[in-house]
């Protein structure tokens, strides 16, 4: 799928002809697989924060319920020592492992169907019309998963501060962070969205120093980092709403995040119909909802005048 | 009665804490389990105690405090629900900790433990009154929980 030293269009048609053969038709599934799961990785922010384990069928478990699969994992049990007297002992503790399971389910994009004459005419290679078609709605439902599963930890944890503040500063992610500390854990990532990124970048010298604000306005903000925790910026503003910015610990000790046997692509030339469609199949989920927690700052929205269209 | 939540994603409780409904603290080792079946119809959960009616099965307490035995593995489990019977603790002193008690109440250190139906099948200790089977004695009352060392059951005037 490497279009490198070749114009858009005969890169087109030379992956059209390819689909003309069998072998062709399977090496461009190959390819066209090996590309999507490349591009997934860049774009999603669930995989960023909770990077994806891939398992196989034989690490799984099948469900009683129903002919689908689950993976079950274990959390890890509490103890506790003691101070006691040298005559004395420690309290006995009977251990009684818990554990929770992650249910597969498979995202699918849309079957897509082109006439190859049509699909010669696209001035931009057929990769990027995959990439816009199936890698980026599929990472968009892990993120709504993603942030669904948040929405629910922090619901039960009560880990939500709602703050009248209008602006992302440091004392308001200062308070996100609390959140996750309190509970002995360690904040490893923060989400933010990319209209709070904007606020971020217009503290005063008086807040973050003369030096950063004087670099910040020039360069902007150009670390990966945000207060020595990794940062991950998303423009999805109807999934992470403006004013709205999440903190995670480490994937350790946040939860797991499964795909089986890798992202699928199927692609086929029906007499002069090009065909495709990506899926997966995916078990994501938080088994420690401690570490999770939300602020939620009253933003106003960007466009004043705003209207639907 | 509440029961076990479905641990399964999205996960609606806090995995990372210990089994607060039953700890036992001390006598574990040498503790007598002893596997009972339980009547028609019967649950029960870890820290519950568990009437032996006159077919030998366990039963949940009546409102009259009756003798009594702690339940270690209840009717929650697939083990249980296989055999027909939950486990309980027979001739054996125990100190646990719990928050299978009668939270309405309120509790001194010493104070004797009773278990009987309060009116919404309870069957789990709340306080002893003059008269009553006692089957233990507080130890420590903690914010939503109790430790309480076990006795042999006995009318306590």
């Amino acid at each position: 799928m490497n279009h490198e030293g070749l114009d858009a269009q005969t890169f087109n048609n030379i992956f059209i002809e390819r689909l003309d053969t069998v072998d062709g038709l399977q090496k461009m599934a190959a390819a066209g697989a090996a590309f999507v799961r490349s591009k997934i990785r860049e774009i999603g922010f669930a995989r960023r924060i909770l990077p994806p384990e891939s398992v196989t069928r034989a690490d799984l478990t099948r469900a009683v319920d129903h002919d689908t699969l689950v993976k079950i994992v274990d959390i890890e049990h509490e103890s506790k020592a003691k101070a006691v007297n040298f005559a004395s002992e420690a309290d006995e503790r009977y251990i009684m492992g818990k554990r929770y399971q992650l249910p597969f389910f498979k995202i699918e994009s849309e079957k897509f169907i082109k006439s190859e004459a049509e699909l010669m005419a696209y001035d931009y290679p057929v990769t990027k019309v995959i990439e816009e078609n199936s890698v980026k709605d599929i990472q968009r439902i892990e993120d709504v998963k993603f942030i669904e599963y948040a929405e629910a930890a922090v619901a039960i944890t009560g880990k939500r501060i709602v703050s009248a503040a209008t602006a992302v500063d440091r004392k308001e992610i200062n308070s996100l962070f609390k959140m996750i500390d309190y509970d002995q854990l360690s904040v490893g990532c923060v989400l933010l969205n990319s209209v709070d990124y904007d606020d971020w970048m217009i503290q005063p010298a008086t807040e973050i120093g003369s030096p950063l604000a004087s670099e910040v306005t020039v360069e902007g903000y150009k670390y990966q980092t945000l207060m020595n925790r990794k940062l991950v910026v998303t423009n999805k503003h109807d999934i992470v709403l403006p004013g709205e910015s999440w903190a995670f610990t480490e994937p350790a000790y946040l939860g797991n995040n499964f795909i089986l046997n890798d992202m699928k692509f199927w692609i086929k030339k029906e007499a002069d119909l090009v065909m495709w469609k990506t899926w997966e199949y995916l078990a994501l989920g938080f088994g420690n909802i401690k570490s999770i927690a939300k602020i939620e700052l009253d933003v106003p929205n960007p466009i004043p005048a705003q209207v639907s269209v | 009665m509440t029961t076990i939540m479905d641990r399964t994603v999205p996960v609606a409780e806090d995995l990372t804490t210990e089994e607060h409904r039953l700890q036992v603290l001390r006598g574990l080792e040498k503790a007598h389990r002893v596997d009972k079946p339980y009547a028609t119809g019967e649950t029960f959960e870890m820290g519950e105690w568990a009437v032996l009616n006159a077919d030998g099965k366990c039963e949940r307490a009546s409102a009259t405090p009756a003798v009594c035995y702690l339940v270690f593995s209840g009717t929650d489990r697939w083990d249980s629900k296989a055999t027909g019977q939950v486990t309980i603790f027979m001739a054996t002193q125990l100190i646990v900790k719990t928050t299978k008690y009668d939270a309405s109440a309120t509790y001194a250190v010493n104070d004797l433990l009773t278990v009987k139906d309060l009116g919404a099948s309870e069957s789990h200790v709340t306080r002893h009154t003059a008269g009553e089977v006692a089957v233990a004695k507080v130890v420590e009352v903690g914010t939503d929980y109790l430790v309480y060392e076990t006795m042999s059951p006995v009318a306590i005037g």
